[in-house]
C-alpha cells in the first residue's frame, strides 16, 4: 500500500485548517477593525477545539498533534498548552487582532503550511 | 512582486480552463461521478483564484506572503486533479471497466458504508493508491489479471472512512478511532513523565516522535483491520505478500523522525490479534507460522526499541478497537461472508499454497469467471 490515501488525507485536513486561519490573517491584515465575525467565529471554534483535541474529532486530534509538535521545535519560553490557552483567552476577550496574536496565528498558520508542503511532495514522490 | 503574483495567478485561471476541456463527452459510464466532481472542485479552484486576483484584502503589501501560501496550495491541488484525476478520465480503458465492477462487487458484498463506491483507475505508477478528496482508486494496469494482492483493495478503501464528514453511519468507526487515539496519547504522556523521573528525559524525544506517529500509524492499522475483517485470512496472506516482494526492515523503528507507516511485523500483530477475535485460529496460527519463516529470510531481527515504539498491549488494544469499529459501522465480515469475491481470493491463496504450479492456471479461470460478474 502506497503514502498516497493517507497522505492525501493529511494535506486535505491541514490544508482545510490553513484555510481559516490565512482568511482570519488576510482580513485582519487589512483591516483589523472589520474582520467578519464569520471568519472570527470559525477561528475562535477551532482555537477552543485545539486546546481541547482530545474530546474533538479525529481530524481535529490529527491537526492538534501537527501543530502541537512544531510549536515544540519553535517555542523557547513557552509550552504548546500555554501558547494555545493565551490566543484562546484574547479571542475570548475579542482581542483577536492585536499584533502580538496575530504573529501567533502566523506561526499556527506556518505550522499547518509546513504540514501541507511535505504531505504534497511525499505524494507526488511516492505516488 | 504584487503584479508578478497576479501574472501567476492569471496564467492558473487559464491551465484550470484548459483543464476542463480535455474530459471528453461524455466521460465514460465509470468515470461519469468522477468527472462531475473534477468539474466541481476545478470551478471551486477558480472561484478561489479570481478572490486572490482582485479582492481588496489581497491588494496590500501586507498580505502578499498569505497570498502566496493560497495561491500554492491551489496549484497544486490543480496539478493534483489533472495529474491523477483527469488523467485517469482522459487516458480510460478496458481494464478499467473490469476492475470498477469488480470494486463494486466488494463494496457490495461488504456492505461498504459508504453510498458511492470509489471509481478505479488501471493507471497506478505504484502500487494501490486511494485519492479520498476525488474517491478514486489507483492500481496497476495489470492488477485485476491477478488475484493475490487484492485483498489489499480492501484496506484501501477503509480510508475514506476516516474523512467522510457528517455521516451517521461511519461516526462510530471515527468515534473509535479517537478513543483509542486518546489510549495511545495516555499511554506515552505516562512513559514521559516516568523517563523524566528516572531517565533524565533521555528517550523523550523518542517517546514524542512515536505519540506523534501513532496518529498516523493508527489510521494504517485501522485500515489494516478493516482488511483483515472484511476479507479474512486472505488479507494476512497478502501483507505477507508484500512484505516479502516490496517491504524494506520488517522491524524499522523512526528514531526522533517523522513515519507514516507502522512496520511491518506491528502490522502483522494486528492482523493476527483480529483474526483472534474473528475465531479464526488455525488461519492465525497458518499465517503466523509463515511469517516466522519469511522473517528468517529477511535476516533482520527487532531490536529493544521496537517494543517501546510498538508495545504489545497497544496493538492489542489497537485491535480490539478498530475490529469493534469495523463490526460497529454494520460491515459484513469474513466469519459471515459468503461472497463471490471473498471466496474467490481466499481460495486463491488456499491454492497458492498447496500447488503453486496448478495455481497459475487455476487463478486465470477464476480471473474469466470474475470479470463476468455484474454487481448490479
Amino acid at each position: 500500500m502506497s503514502d498516497v490515501g493517507l497522505n492525501s488525507n493529511i494535506y486535505d485536513v491541514s490544508s482545510k485548517y490553513l484555510g481559516i486561519l490565512n482568511r482570519f490573517l488576510v482580513e485582519a491584515n487589512y483591516d483589523s477593525t472589520a474582520v467578519s465575525p464569520e471568519s472570527a467565529e470559525e477561528l475562535q471554534t477551532f482555537l477552543h477545539q485545539l486546546s481541547d483535541p482530545s474530546s474533538m474529532s479525529f481530524q481535529i486530534q490529527m491537526v492538534a498533534q501537527i501543530i502541537q509538535s512544531y510549536l515544540k521545535k519553535h517555542l523557547r519560553s513557552q509550552t504548546s498548552e500555554v501558547f494555545l490557552h493565551d490566543l484562546t483567552s484574547h479571542f475570548d476577550r475579542k482581542m483577536g487582532t492585536n499584533p502580538e496574536v496575530l504573529q501567533k496565528l502566523t506561526l499556527l498558520a506556518e505550522a499547518l503550511n509546513e504540514e501541507c508542503t511535505n504531505a504534497y511532495s511525499r505524494m507526488r514522490f511516492n505516488g | 512582486m504584487q503584479h508578478y503574483l497576479e501574472a501567476i495567478i492569471a496564467e492558473t485561471i487559464e491551465r484550470a480552463k484548459r483543464l476542463k476541456t480535455r474530459f471528453p463527452t461524455p466521460p465514460p459510464l465509470h468515470f461519469q461521478v468522477l468527472a462531475h466532481g473534477c468539474l466541481k472542485l476545478i470551478n471551486d479552484k477558480i472561484s478561489l483564484l479570481n478572490d486572490l486576483y482582485s479582492a481588496p484584502v489581497y491588494q496590500v503589501p501586507l498580505n502578499q506572503s498569505a497570498r502566496l501560501r493560497d495561491l500554492k496550495n491551489i496549484i497544486w491541488e490543480i496539478d493534483i486533479i489533472e495529474n491523477v484525476a483527469v488523467s485517469a478520465i482522459s487516458r480510460h480503458n478496458d481494464d478499467d471497466i473490469k476492475i470498477n465492477k469488480f470494486v463494486q462487487q466488494i463494496c457490495k458484498e461488504i456492505n461498504y458504508p459508504i453510498p458511492v463506491p470509489p471509481t478505479v483507475s488501471a493507471l497506478s505508477t505504484n502500487y494501490y493508491q486511494i485519492y479520498p478528496q476525488f474517491n478514486l482508486l489507483c492500481v496497476p494496469l495489470l492488477e485485476c489479471d491477478f488475484l493475490l494482492h487484492l485483498p489489499d483493495l480492501y484496506h484501501e478503501l477503509a480510508h475514506p472512512l476516516f474523512w467522510t464528514e457528517n455521516d451517521d453511519r461511519i461516526n462510530l468507526f471515527q468515534e473509535r478511532a479517537k478513543a483509542f487515539y486518546n489510549v495511545v496519547s495516555g499511554h506515552f504522556d505516562r512513559v514521559i513523565l516516568e523517563d523524566q523521573r528516572i531517565n533524565n528525559s533521555g528517550s523523550v524525544p523518542n517517546y514524542e516522535a512515536w505519540k506523534k506517529n501513532w496518529i498516523n500509524w493508527l489510521i494504517e492499522f485501522f485500515c489494516d483491520i478493516f482488511g483483515v475483517c472484511t476479507a479474512g485470512a486472505a488479507y494476512g496472506w497478502a501483507h505477507i505478500h508484500l512484505a516479502m516482494k516490496r517491504g524494506s526492515n520488517p522491524f524499522e523503528v523512526p528514531l526522533h523522525s517523522k513515519s507514516t507507516h507502522p512496520n511491518d511485523e506491528a502490522r502483522m500483530q494486528v492482523i493476527l490479534y483480529v483474526l483472534e477475535y474473528m475465531q479464526l485460529q488455525s488461519q492465525k496460527d497458518s499465517i503466523e507460522k509463515k511469517w516466522q519463516e519469511v522473517q528468517g529470510v529477511l535476516t533482520r531481527q527487532k531490536n529493544t526499541l521496537h517494543s517501546f515504539a510498538y508495545p504489545t498491549e497497544l496493538l492489542r488494544e489497537c485491535a480490539l478497537f478498530g475490529f469493534k469499529a469495523v463490526v460497529g459501522i454494520h460491515c459484513n465480515i469474513a466469519t459471515n461472508q459468503n461472497g463471490f469475491i471473498f471466496k474467490a481470493l481466499n481460495e486463491a491463496w488456499t491454492h497458492y499454497w498447496n500447488d503453486y504450479n496448478s495455481f497459475f492456471k487455476w487463478e486465470q479461470k477464476k480471473v474469466e469467471e470474475m470479470h463476468l460478474i455484474n454487481p448490479n
